[in-house]
């Protein structure tokens, strides 16, 4: 977190165990209002419970999630979701039977705090799909599925997105330009990204800080340089040199 | 008004029903009886079609409502204008329970059908176990007991014409608030409804305390009617039956379906009358039929077909 800007979200030693099993083990960390962190680790690493976590999916077995000072722990995920704490799924769903537009209406008008639905349009616009709101879902290709998720999202005006994979199954064009979508979004916004990816060299080109989770604890946290150069890391991701 | 159009519509052609009918009291009873089975299936698809909670306990939730009618009045001498009311509230009540519990416990369209079907069982066996009450199989005699309107044909089907329309504004009202749009997005995607900001829980249990409390006040009403309330007229075959046939028939999530399609089975089964017991068969390969071959129903096919914009 860079000095003097507060933090909007806060996780405290969140654990979650499934059955035995930990999922996750006191992970702590805090994001800045405004910044955008990513989140990388290993398959089975507790990425997505973690995201899991922070949207009221799922409770924590311990610890708490804390969002503009506010426990949110025990909310329920559509509460979660009016207090400003948007989500994208790793494979995009949404609701078939309605049109791009109204997909996105759905999110400003229940997840908008006063129900506003004039932000659909708009937010449709900033995912560059402005010209297909009337299309069905089903004419959509799985790149532009994710960006009607992300506008649902941004739709509600949330203070936090929590973006699970915008970029797996993605080729390298597309790649590029869902980069270059997220900084614009934050750029136009402000809204806080909370980013997890598998393609680490997208998330190394557009974050400002990394979170690295490896068997559900954190193993480091850092500038994408900083995070490159970490033998930890590189540790967990290729295996102990020989 | 153009929005409401089709619900003048369907008032204006039901209302002028009885003067085909003639005043013949046989087909008197037969549109009545069908005007019961449309608010029914009105309610089965708020239930079922929009929100897709299995309810296979129509009957029984239709069949508590009358039950505390008839008990109450009988028992307590109390005047109908409070009996039936009590009933509604029981039904209600006893629909929002099963939505919620169902919610909570996270259980699938299946075991929502398993849970509700064996609260029908319960019913039943209920009924025939609270003997005092409820004078087990042969039933309790309502005649006399209600609202004298119900004793006459004519009044009689103008009242459920009343409960049916009553039934269809509470839907429309609903489904053109943001409710419709929650459910709608809701019966596609429960979890990215929640992400949105959704309350699932707090929508799917409104649309079945609003559908069981129309159930009740049909089922309520229908006692008195029908001048005896017994464990066979509120039972699986004579109820859940025909109201799962209608809907499928008709077709779900649309505003005519469930009056088509209530319609068309009231025809269905004076066609199948003549089989007596094997009507029953009759109705199991029907839908069976529906549910393998024809789940869209009548009106979206006529829209498809013959590109007509019905609601």
């Amino acid at each position: 977190m860079s000095p003097g800007n507060e933090a909007i979200l806060e996780a405290q030693a969140l654990s979650k165990h499934f059955g035995g099993t930990a999922a996750l083990k006191e992970v702590s960390f805090s994001a800045a209002a405004g910044e955008i962190l990513g989140l990388i680790g290993p398959n089975g690493a507790g990425k997505t419970t973690l995201l899991n976590l922070l949207s009221g999916v799922l409770r924590p077995t311990s610890g708490k999630v804390l969002f503009r000072g506010r426990d949110l722990t025990g909310l329920k995920t559509h509460a979660v979701a009016r207090m400003g704490i948007a989500r994208t799924l790793q494979t995009p769903r949404s609701f078939p039977s309605m049109t791009v537009l109204e997909n996105v209406a759905v999110g400003a008008l229940f997840g908008h705090p006063h129900g506003r639905t004039d932000g659909a349009i708009k937010s449709l616009d900033l995912v560059g799909l402005g010209e297909r709101r009337a299309s069905p879902m089903s004419s959509l290709n799985l790149q532009e599925r994710k960006m009607v998720e992300l506008a649902r999202a941004l739709a509600m005006e949330p203070r936090v997105v929590l973006i699970d994979e915008a970029m797996s199954g993605l080729n390298p064009t597309e790649i590029e330009d869902s980069m270059r979508l997220i900084r614009r979004v934050r750029s136009q916004t402000g809204v806080t990204i909370i980013w997890v990816e598998h393609v680490v060299k997208a998330i190394m080109e557009v974050v400002e800080r990394i979170i690295v989770l490896n068997f559900g604890q954190v193993i480091a946290t850092g500038s994408p340089a900083e995070i490159a150069r970490n033998d930890a890391v590189v540790e967990a991701y290729l295996g102990t040199k020989a | 008004m153009k929005k409401y159009a089709d619900l003048v519509v369907v008032a204006v052609v039901l209302a002028l029903v009885p003067v085909l009918a003639g005043g013949s009291p046989y087909y008197m009873r037969l549109a009545t009886l069908a005007l019961v089975y449309m608010a029914w299936t009105v309610a089965f698809n708020l239930i079922f079609g929009h929100t897709k909670q299995l309810f296979l306990c129509l009957g029984a939730l239709a069949g508590s409502a009358a039950y505390m009618t008839v008990v109450f009045t009988k028992q307590l001498e109390l005047s109908p204008w409070i009996t039936v009311p009590i009933g509604v509230a029981t039904a209600a009540g006893l629909g929002a329970l099963f939505s919620y519990v169902s919610v909570l416990r996270g259980l699938g369209i299946i075991f929502l059908g398993i849970v509700t079907l064996a609260f029908s069982l319960i019913f039943h066996n209920l009924v025939l176990g609270l003997r005092q009450f409820t004078n087990g199989e042969t039933g309790l005699v309502s005649r006399g007991l209600g609202f004298p309107l119900l004793e006459q044909p004519m009044s009689s089907y103008y009242i459920f014409l009343g409960v049916l329309l009553v039934a269809l504004i509470v839907y429309y009202l609903l489904m053109a608030s943001r409710m419709g749009m929650a459910v709608r997005a809701l019966s596609d995607d429960e979890l990215t409804a929640e992400l949105s900001g959704i309350n699932v829980t707090w929508y799917k249990v409104l649309a079945a305390a609003v559908a069981s409390a129309i159930l009740g006040l049909a089922g309520s009403l229908y006692a008195f009617y029908n001048g005896i309330v017994s464990p066979s007229v509120f039972s699986f075959v004579s109820v859940d039956i025909p109201v799962l046939i209608a809907l499928l028939l008709g077709g779900m999530r649309t505003r005519l379906g469930p009056i088509i399609g209530a319609a068309a089975f009231a025809v269905i089964e004076e066609l199948v009358r003549p089989f007596g017991q094997l009507n029953v068969l009759v109705y199991g390969v029907l839908l069976i039929v529906l549910f393998v071959a024809f789940r869209e129903g009548l009106v979206p096919m006529l829209r498809k077909t013959l590109k007509l914009s019905l609601p």
